[in-house]
């Protein structure tokens, strides 16, 4: 494995770095607007089978009865245009698994991000999705061997319809909340990974999602199955330019870990400020299994995520380890959801977050464990750090119990750094900022550390960095 | 239905729905225009004897001990007031200015359908106003039977510097739906204990509204047990205005077979160096239902806050259920605010440990639940309102 510190000058994720974008020459346009034709559209030129289109169409017909939930939700939803996004854009080239096929502006970017050198050093495969298509796809040999398919959504569909089918929408159907609506009503792209029963996945396979054009939308839908015994750890990140206009990400990740099975599901999320990022994830635990969602957001305007774990098998594990970084203008509205379903399951949820400038940080969870259940155990952390005078900072847990023998246990904190500390490292010598910037690394350290380490320290960077100009 | 009553709120009212977060937990349907309706229109003539046995129980336990207590009683045709002391007690007519009676009905119409029955009910009901002036102390212990006065508006005044603490009792022991609200406010320095005990029939629904106004210096402290009430909501809302305000209050929700709890508070801290706490304990059990969504507001010049939350439940039986959810929203950055949320059953090592001391079960988990909600109850100032409250448990 190549030395962490060249793997970390590789990996390249500040937002700058990302700040670039290429002319908009596009062979597949659906146009503006979302209009049944504009779902037609994208289904013929996937070449779907009628089934898919039907569950298109009755996606739309569902998102556009729904209304936005800014009863609960923030208000900032209803800016949202979506009469004004362009739903479908694809450069036409075929997926590749050679970055030398990869068109030049396509191989390019993901260059400049990173990517091809990360696979190298450390991947057991790629997925790299350029606006609504895969542009590569790669996975190293022996795992094909093995039986572990990973491929992109499309390709999951048409190669593996028997395992996809059984699948596909099961996690979170139609009609669980307006946007999963309409990401079932336009997905492209996104991941499908299967990992046969008892096959451990070594190292992590990877997806990079990446936003070209503007006032843009991009619908992944990710489907990881892990079957009976089966583990594998999944990384994604994504980066767009920043537009004056706005843009929007509303993906879909459904997880099914089967009896026994591990999954990890690592996000590390800088999007630019423009971004709407409205994603539904959620996972399905069968007996024995163990899920663990590790999520990181730094960018992006406005980001509502809350990973689930349904743990529906005895016995099973749910865990979420959540921070969010919440800049000037930014709010993450981000948290996590643990339904336990069955006997003797337990969760853990921690969540820490730092509010800069008038940045919001908000946790809503929910925790719930009905009268049919025993033994089930939950404990949710979250902790919030303000950094400025006008930083805002909210928590929205909810808790249901009842059954037999069961436990939850909750606690928040509020607070600013410490005037000691940042004093006793100032005494020793450390700028304002320096010192500044090593409580905020010191308070989230923790978190960090349960990242990959190639992406633990490009974290504490990325952190560093967003606490620029946030002192005095 | 109550000559007085407006009945075109069912029509007009905003009656809470699913999209209505503060009532989220709640029993919608118990809760909604149609059942208002019907407990409204009366027809209730069973009395639970055991409900009704507070009031006589209570003033006969003020005539023996409460000493220095001052007395309001709502539990006949006339209200009376046993006035010993400096303090001014008396009805909202005499005591009021029109103007301060119509901002008491305006904080209770602020609370949407439920606010606005019990200000179409207020002039025909009791309203009692209790005040300290500067630098007095007094006591009063407020009785109050619904079926006299389906509605019970508590203004109470403590003057700067003055120290006051009120005992209030609450009996419903016919069905039907009842109103109070208890409007506080404590000026500069004064010093306010505030308890409250309340009992209902299994087909009686209480509506109940607290809210506080704390000046600089000053401190409101108290608890509030709800025991033996099928379907209560209550309210509370204490505002923090000054530095150095402080308030603590407490909560026991103490349901069992179909009960239904209902609990909503906020702490509002809107200027700085101020500090609250709240803490509540839920005990459920059979098929009861405890519900508590408790804010803390600290607004943008509220730094040198200090707010704290804790909802404990003691879950009894399988179907027992408790929906909790403790929120923080936070504009200030120089504050200590934190809370916690805690549900578990009976600890089965303390059983054990008492079971090997020759304690039969029912009666280890008796001192279970005693220890349990002992946290609550040791808040209560007055010891002679907590033995009543005990003997009543």
């Amino acid at each position: 494995m190549a030395d962490a510190k060249e793997t970390v000058s590789s990996l390249n994720l500040d937002r700058q770095a990302g700040n670039f974008s290429y002319a908009e020459d596009y062979a597949y346009d659906a146009g503006v607007g979302l209009t049944p034709e504009v779902v037609k559209y994208i289904s013929g030129v996937k070449g779907e089978d009628q089934w898919i289109l039907d569950f298109r169409l009755k996606a739309l017909d569902a998102f556009t009865r729904m209304e936005n939930p800014t009863h609960w939700a923030t208000k900032r939803l209803d800016e949202l245009d979506f009469s004004k996004i362009r739903y479908y854009l694809a450069k036409g080239a075929r997926k590749t698994r050679s970055w030398d096929e990869v068109p030049d502006d396509v191989k390019e970017t993901f260059e400049r991000l990173g990517v091809p050198e990360q696979e190298r050093a450390f991947l057991a495969g790629v997925e790299a999705q350029f606006d609504s298509e895969s542009a590569y796809s790669n996975m190293k040999a022996h795992l094909e061997k093995m039986g572990v398919i990973f491929v992109d959504s499309t390709e999951g569909l048409m190669k593996y319809p028997e395992i996809f089918r059984k699948y596909f929408g099961k996690v979170i159907p139609i009609g669980d909340n307006k946007y999963s609506a309409l990401n079932s009503a336009v997905f492209s792209g996104g991941s499908f990974i299967y990992v046969p029963k008892g096959v451990k996945v070594p190292q992590p396979l990877q997806a990079y999602f990446r936003i070209n054009a503007e006032s843009f939308g991009q619908f992944e839908r990710t489907l990881i199955i892990a079957d009976e015994g089966a583990e594998l750890m999944y990384m994604e990140g994504c980066t767009a330019p920043r537009f004056e206009t706005s843009t929007l990400h509303s993906a879909v990740v459904e997880l099914v870990a089967l009896k026994g099975a591990k999954i990890q599901y690592v996000t590390v999320q800088n999007w630019s400020d423009n971004v709407f990022n409205l994603v539904t994830k959620r996972a399905v635990a069968h007996e024995g299994a163990e899920v663990r969602w590790i999520d990181c957001n730094i960018g992006s305007g406005l980001t509502m995520k809350y990973p689930a774990v349904i743990l529906k098998g005895k016995g099973a594990k749910g865990e979420v380890v959540s921070i969010a970084l919440a800049n000037k203008s930014q709010h993450q509205d981000t948290g996590a959801k643990m339904l336990h379903m069955a006997d003797g399951t337990s969760s853990n949820i921690i969540s820490k977050s730092i509010s800069i400038a008038d940045g919001r940080a908000s946790y809503r969870g929910q925790v719930y464990m009905p009268p049919s259940v025993s033994d089930c155990k939950n404990n949710t952390v979250c902790d919030a750090l303000l950094i400025n005078t006008n930083s805002r900072t909210d928590t929205y847990p909810a808790v249901t119990c009842s059954g037999e023998n069961n436990s939850v246990q909750h606690e928040a904190s509020v607070s600013k750094l410490s005037e000691e500390q940042i004093f006793y490292m100032r005494a020793r010598g450390l700028s304002e900022k320096e010192a500044v910037s090593l409580a905020v690394n010191g308070f989230v350290n923790d978190l960090v550390k349960q990242f990959p380490m190639e992406y633990s320290v490009e974290l504490k960077r990325l952190i560093e960095m967003q606490m620029e100009g946030s002192v005095g | 239905m109550n000559p007085f009553f407006d009945s075109d709120i069912f029509e007009r009212a905003a009656f809470p729905d699913r999209k209505n977060q503060d009532w989220r937990f709640s029993d919608l349907k118990g809760w909604g225009a149609e059942n208002a309706r019907r407990l409204m229109s009366g027809g209730f003539n069973e009395v639970d004897s055991y409900v009704a046995s507070g009031t006589a129980e209570l003033l006969d336990a003020y005539g023996k001990c409460f000493e220095g207590f001052d007395r309001v009683l709502c539990a006949d045709a006339e209200m009376t007031y046993s006035v010993k002391g400096a303090l001014k007690i008396g009805d909202f007519k005499t005591m009021l200015s029109e103007r301060e009676e119509e901002d008491f009905l305006l904080v209770a119409r602020s609370r949407g359908a439920y606010g606005e029955m019990f200000a179409s009910l207020a002039s025909s009901s009791g309203n009692v106003s209790i005040e300290a002036p500067e630098g007095v102390s007094g006591k009063v212990l407020v009785i109050w039977d619904s079926s006299k006065y389906p509605a019970l508006g508590l203004r109470i005044k403590a003057g700067r510097n003055s120290n006051l603490e009120i005992c209030s009792a609450d009996f419903s022991p016919v069905g039907g739906l009842y109103f109070k609200e208890t409007m506080l406010d404590v000026s500069e320095g004064a010093r306010v204990e505030f308890s409250s005990f309340a009992q209902s029939a299994s087909d009686a629904r209480i509506f109940e509204m607290l809210s506080a106004d704390i000046a600089a210096n000053a401190s409101l402290n108290g608890a509030s047990v709800c025991s033996g009430c099928s379907s209560i909501r209550k309210e509370a809302a204490l505002n923090l205005l000054g530095v150095g305000a402080d308030a603590h209050m407490s909560f026991l929700q103490n349901a069992s077979g179909k009960d239904w709890h209902d609990l909503r508070t906020w702490q509002r801290h809107k200027s700085e160096g101020a500090s609250s706490r709240i803490d509540v304990k839920n005990i459920i059990d059979q098929s009861a239902r405890a519900s508590f969504i408790g804010e803390i507001l600290v607004g943008k010049a509220a730094q040198k806050t200090k707010a704290y939350q804790s909802c404990r439940t003691l879950q009894l039986s399988r179907c027992a259920r408790v929906d909790a959810s403790p929120i923080l929203e936070i504009e200030a950055n120089d504050v200590e605010c934190s809370h916690g949320c805690a549900v578990s059953g009976p600890n089965k090592d303390e059983l054990f440990y008492m079971a090997c001391r020759g304690l039969c079960d029912k009666a280890a988990r008796a001192l279970q639940v005693e220890g349990f909600a002992r946290s609550v109850l040791e808040k209560i100032s007055s010891a002679e309102f907590l033995n009543f409250i005990y003997g009543r448990l």
